[in-house]
């Protein structure tokens, strides 16, 4: 009797567990067939919902049958190994066990491998932190190396990921080329023809990234890297996160003005260089052309800002045209309807305004006295007041519009590079800063007389170059060449002279800097678009091995 | 490569921290028997209970007399048969299939192979041969009470001391028969791991001293050498991933080729020389320690260069019978730059030997310029004849590295750090004398020898509990011992307050409100009071368990010698041995009395 009850145990719990693997069944097993075949299954309720969320392992990247294995082994503890890879890895970094690291970091991705923040997490880790532990700078580039090449695993896992192609072209332009041993790094980069065979499984570098000595070049490098980024983002139209668009795509094309920069500033003064500017340029062009979504939930085109500009002129003259000389009247009601004091001081120049408190009231009062379009619209007559609001709403939407593109425009420094590019590639320019590099050489050489002479010759072009594009004197500025000026003052300096009044830059120094002082420093770092985005990058290599934070 | 294992002095360690183990056992063994008396007398009485105690411990003593080894032996005959009846051996199988995978897991493009190969074998061997020892330690004693086998043992005329010593034989018997076979695996799996080959690549005829050729091997294993040749037609590569290759050349003119040997540098086992290390600051002045430059890791202090500040190492027993031709310094500093410089130099510093005796003829060598290389070793070769300055004039002349060692056979060696504002960072046991390479085999052996020991104390203490606990019990508790042991240092560190977030009330709550471990408990008074008050109890609970059980740790940290290429010291492994005998004799006496007083056959 118990042997019997003991029996019907055993096949009751049988058939309990038989039943509950029906629904188990149902809800989760995998689609089969072609889909569009008739015959095909699309699976249970949450294959399919990993197949419309593209959830599936298959749909993220590429499987890892080593990943997947370690995975089953932790026995559902996945999130518990990984919490204990993820210390022991902290302790092995603090304790300069770098074999015992990269060992945990392997491990902890193949339990993770679609988690795109321990790929960014721990590339930056070895790239920006571990390597900087090292003095040696072969050892610093190996791991740098190493830092990429890990991240280039985890572009394969995870391959609707913009981010993660997107980083791997920072890390190769951004510490390859702006970290403090970039000289060397860059020419172990051009010589490292083992790891150009591994970045060849995924970009195109022996064909698009050779620089101008035919070596890959890891600005042009990067720029690839950025493009098939960008790929992502338009063939799988998938949202790019953690990153405005409009700066999203701009790294691609200031890749390759870095490139150009950097080229100049290796000595390849030439067509070359004057090519490589020109692509630049273009590739800014093209840039601009983009449509970019925006906060506002509109699309915009960063060259688009002059040609709304325009039309909200042509708009608001339209407008005036259909109501002569309303816009003055309206005006001179709102004149009139000021305090007297605020009027006194609006009658005023700026020049002629004392003491604060008559600013403030003139500043007020010219606030209070704009007239916009739809004030226009408003006073006109109406049997012209219907088209007259349509004019002014369009006028209004074009200037939004104008404004939001400046604004977008402004991030990302558009003006500055677009004008750089243009002049960049001009001969002339080209010119000028071979004369700059041959002085700086000649001033190491502790040849004064012939720097100075070089300098002169810089000067000379330079002095044309902003003759026939005045419009650079609010732009291009902001470049090295202060930098180059204040090494020319110094030059000056060590030969007991002085500036000369007649310095073709004047206006330029006086504008950006304190030509008395010939000991000034260089612009703050914010006035210089390149150094302001070296800043802002994660690698702000500091001169001592000081840890810096994961991005 | 950081390696900073410690060995304390043999006699330190004696006569210091384990006979003061030792005194501890004896007096909880005498605590024990206190119990016992004080159990029986509140049962039968005073007298009773003193007569019981005494009987038993009479008995005790009669056991051992006549204990008798050919039973033991049959009791450990019979655990083997009944282990390989249980299938164990799938273990051995289990290690190979490990084996055959690790490549997925394996790192391949490490900086140093070796050490994460050997780590791995040591380690998964580790696991596999506890975890076995476990299972079978655990259940074993167990099973047999409860299918009442243990009847036909018992009722034969075979005493508890034989029953548990016999079963602990047999287990150690099988987990070394898995043992043996898993360590000479592991031997050709990291030999053919790391064995690889190169052949030249591009190659240039050059003229720059004895140099005649330069030139690149291909890229094999992840990896490519540059290569040297030299007139005699010997050559060698640069060492990448911790090893180098000789190159020979065969042939002459176009139709030469080069050779390339196997791998030299991966598996060694050098015998390092430890010495003394002390401090002086940047004024000259003695120091306790060099400075922190802000690393999260104080293990390494660094001294300043330009400076008067210096790190030195006393060294004893430095004769010219043991060192014939000079003296193999082995460096592994740090460098700490303050400003970046030339990045592409090395900081420069320099090593004086010192004769420690102040009124020696010759005080100090040349100083001996050299550029500090940072996570390799830097072999310094200091040589029989070297250039020694003269105390009484001041002068350099040739002199005898021996003249600078004193009459016990001690040398001191100095470092600085040359350039102005950089640093240097060390340990003790950054800077050692490379006595010589020992086998690596027998070195792989000694790394055994410790995964061994750790079988037979978790074997001992599975035993001793599976005489009083059901065997799933037997097995967790035996699991415990050894997970609170390897963890001792941490919970130690808990127990006395070392770490911060409190005891683990305290820390539990922590976790659950989710309350910072820097700030105070954000509880109230009262509430934080009881809570601590458990904790008191819980960490001296802690203090005295991390006291009793083996830091299991610190056995596995044998394998560290193996993986990082050192030989693993007489002096360490003999401790090792003594604590783990000391452990296995108290586990099988309690096993024994716990056995003894377990009235099984009643």
């Amino acid at each position: 009797m118990i042997q019997n009850a003991s029996f019907q145990r055993k096949v009751l719990y049988l058939g309990l567990i038989a039943l509950l693997l029906i629904p188990l069944y149902v809800i989760g097993h995998p689609a089969t067939g072609d889909p569009t075949q008739l015959n095909s299954s699309p699976g249970g309720q949450l294959a399919q919902l990993r197949s419309e969320y593209d959830l599936a392992p298959t749909e993220l990247g590429e499987i890892d049958p080593a990943s997947e294995s370690m995975k089953l082994a932790t026995l559902g503890m996945k999130g518990i190994a990984a919490n204990v890879l993820l210390m022991k890895a902290n302790h092995y970094k603090k304790t300069e066990e770098w074999e015992k690291l990269i060992g945990a970091v392997n491990q902890l991705v193949k339990l993770q491998p679609h988690f795109v923040k321990v790929w960014e997490y721990q590339s930056h880790n070895l790239t920006y932190n571990v390597s900087v532990e090292h003095d040696d700078f072969k050892f610093r580039y190996a791991w740098v190396k190493k830092g990429i090449e890990f991240l280039t695993k985890g572009v394969r896992y995870n391959r609707h990921e913009p981010k993660m192609p997107w980083t791997v072209g920072w890390y190769t332009g951004q510490k390859i080329g702006r970290a403090d041993e970039h000289k060397q790094f860059r020419r172990l980069f051009g010589d490292d023809k083992d790891f150009h065979l591994v970045l060849s499984q995924y970009v195109q570098i022996d064909t698009e990234a050779r620089g101008a000595d035919q070596r890959p070049d890891n600005w042009l490098t990067s720029r690839l890297w950025y493009e098939s980024a960008y790929d992502i983002v338009e063939t799988r139209d998938v949202p790019i996160r953690g990153k405005a668009p409009h700066i999203f795509y701009s790294d691609g094309p200031k890749a390759l003005m870095n490139y150009a920069h950097t080229i100049e500033t290796e000595g390849v003064l030439d067509e070359k260089a004057q090519y490589a500017w020109r692509r630049a340029g273009e590739s800014w062009d093209i840039y601009g052309n983009r449509v970019v979504p925006t906060s506002w939930g509109i699309r915009i085109r960063l060259n688009d800002e002059e040609a709304a500009r325009a039309e909200a002129e042509r708009l608001s003259d339209e407008l005036d045209k259909l109501v002569p000389g309303l816009r003055e009247k309206v005006k001179q009601d709102k004149i009139d309807a000021l305090p007297e004091l605020e009027r006194a001081a609006l009658a005023k120049s700026w020049e002629e305004i004392t003491g604060e408190l008559e600013g403030t009231r003139k500043f007020q009062a010219e606030h209070k006295t704009l007239v916009s379009n739809l004030d226009v619209a408003e006073a006109s007559p109406s049997e012209v007041r219907a088209r007259a609001f349509r004019l002014a709403k369009q006028a209004s939407d074009k200037e939004t519009e104008a404004t939001r593109i400046a604004a977008y425009r402004n991030n990302v420094n558009f003006n500055y590079w677009k004008a750089r590019c243009a002049v960049e590639q001009l001969p002339k320019t080209v010119n000028a800063r071979r004369h700059v590099f041959e002085a700086k050489r000649l001033r190491e050489e502790a040849d004064l007389d012939a720097a100075r002479k070089e300098f002169e010759l810089a000067w000379q072009d330079w002095g044309a170059i902003f003759q026939e594009h005045r419009e650079l004197v609010n732009e291009l500025t902001e470049d090295d060449l202060l930098e180059d000026i204040q090494e020319y003052i110094k030059l000056l300096g060590q030969l007991d002279e002085e500036l000369p009044p007649n310095f073709a830059l004047q206006e330029i120094l006086s504008k950006y800097m304190d030509a008395s002082a010939p000991n000034t420093e260089a612009p703050p770092a914010e006035a210089d678009p390149a150094k302001a985005e070296a800043a802002d990058a994660p690698d702000a290599t500091p001169a001592t091995p000081k840890e810096e934070p994961a991005p | 490569m950081t390696f900073d294992q410690v060995i304390p002095d043999f006699g330190e360690w004696l006569f210091g921290g384990f006979l003061l183990s030792l005194i501890r056992v004896a007096l909880l063994i005498a605590g024990g028997v206190l119990l016992g008396f004080l159990v029986a007398s509140a049962r039968r009485g005073p007298v009773e209970g003193f007569y019981s105690v005494a009987k038993v411990i009479s008995s005790s003593v009669n056991d051992l007399v006549n204990w008798s080894l050919f039973r033991t032996m049959a009791m450990a005959k019979l655990a083997v048969q009944e282990s390989i009846r249980r299938l164990v051996l799938i273990v051995f199988v289990v290690f190979v299939v490990i084996l055959l995978f690790a490549g997925w897991y394996l790192d391949t493009q490490s900086e140093n192979p070796a050490k994460l190969y050997l780590s791995f074998v040591l380690t998964a061997s580790n696991f596999l041969v506890v975890l076995l020892a476990l299972f079978l330690s655990a259940f074993s004693l167990p099973a047999d009470i409860k299918n009442r086998t243990i009847y036909t043992v018992v009722t034969k005329p075979v005493r508890a001391w034989e029953i548990v010593l016999g079963r602990i034989l047999g287990f150690v018997t099988v987990g070394t028969m898995l043992l043996v076979p898993m360590g000479i695996v592991s031997y050709f799996f990291v030999q053919r791991g790391l064995s690889h080959d190169h052949a030249a690549e591009q190659v240039a005829a050059v003229s720059a001293g004895d140099v005649t050729h330069e030139g690149e091997t291909t890229f094999d294993s992840h990896h490519r050498h540059t290569f040297k040749m030299y007139d005699d037609g010997s050559g060698e590569t640069d060492v990448v991933r911790s090893h180098w290759h000789r190159v020979t050349k065969v042939g002459e003119g176009d139709s030469a080729t080069f050779e390339f040997g196997s791998p030299v540098g991966l598996l060694q086992a050098r015998v390092p020389i430890f010495g003394k290390l002390r401090f002086k600051d940047r004024a000259g002045a003695d120091a306790s320690e060099g400075i922190n430059v802000g690393s999260e890791w104080a293990y390494r202090t660094y001294i300043e260069g330009g400076s008067l500040a210096e790190a030195i190492w006393t060294f004893k027993d430095i004769t010219p019978e043991r060192y014939p031709d000079g003296l193999d310094l082995e460096l592994n500093l740090r460098v700490f730059r303050t400003y970046k410089g030339d990045m592409e130099k090395g900081i420069l510093g320099s090593i004086v030997l010192r004769n420690p005796n102040s009124s020696a003829k010759v005080r100090r060598s040349e100083a001996i310029i050299f550029n500090a290389k940072e996570f390799v070793l830097d072999k310094q070769t200091i040589p029989r004849n070297i250039r020694v300055v003269d105390n009484e004039d001041g002068r350099v002349r040739d002199g005898n590295l021996f003249d600078l060692v004193d009459d016990e056979g001690r040398l001191e060696v100095s470092i600085q750090c040359g350039e102005r504002s950089q640093y240097y960072g060390m340990a003790e046991n950054d800077v050692y004398i490379l006595d010589r390479e020992a086998p690596f085999v027998m070195n792989l052996a000694k790394g055994y020898a410790g995964i061994w020991l750790q079988m037979v104390m978790v074997t001992s203490f599975g035993v001793m509990f599976s005489t009083f606990l059901s065997g799933a019990v037997a097995m967790m508790a035996t699991l415990s011992s050894f997970v609170v042991g390897y963890f001792s240092n941490f919970i130690l560190e808990v127990a006395t307050g070392a770490k911060e977030g409190g005891g683990p009330a305290e820390s539990f709550l922590r976790i659950i409100t989710q309350q910072n471990v820097q700030v105070d408990l954000e509880i109230g008074k009262t509430p934080t009071s009881i809570i601590q008050g458990i904790d008191l109890v819980a960490m001296m609970l802690m203090q005295v368990m991390t006291g009793m059980l083996p830091d299991y740790a610190n056995f596995m940290g044998t394998t560290e010698y193996v993986a990082n290429g050192y030989n693993i010291d007489g002096t360490l492994m003999s401790m090792q041995l003594i604590t783990a005998f000391c452990y296995v004799l108290v586990a099988s006496l309690i096993a024994y009395y716990l056995l003894k007083t377990r009235e099984i056959a009643a």
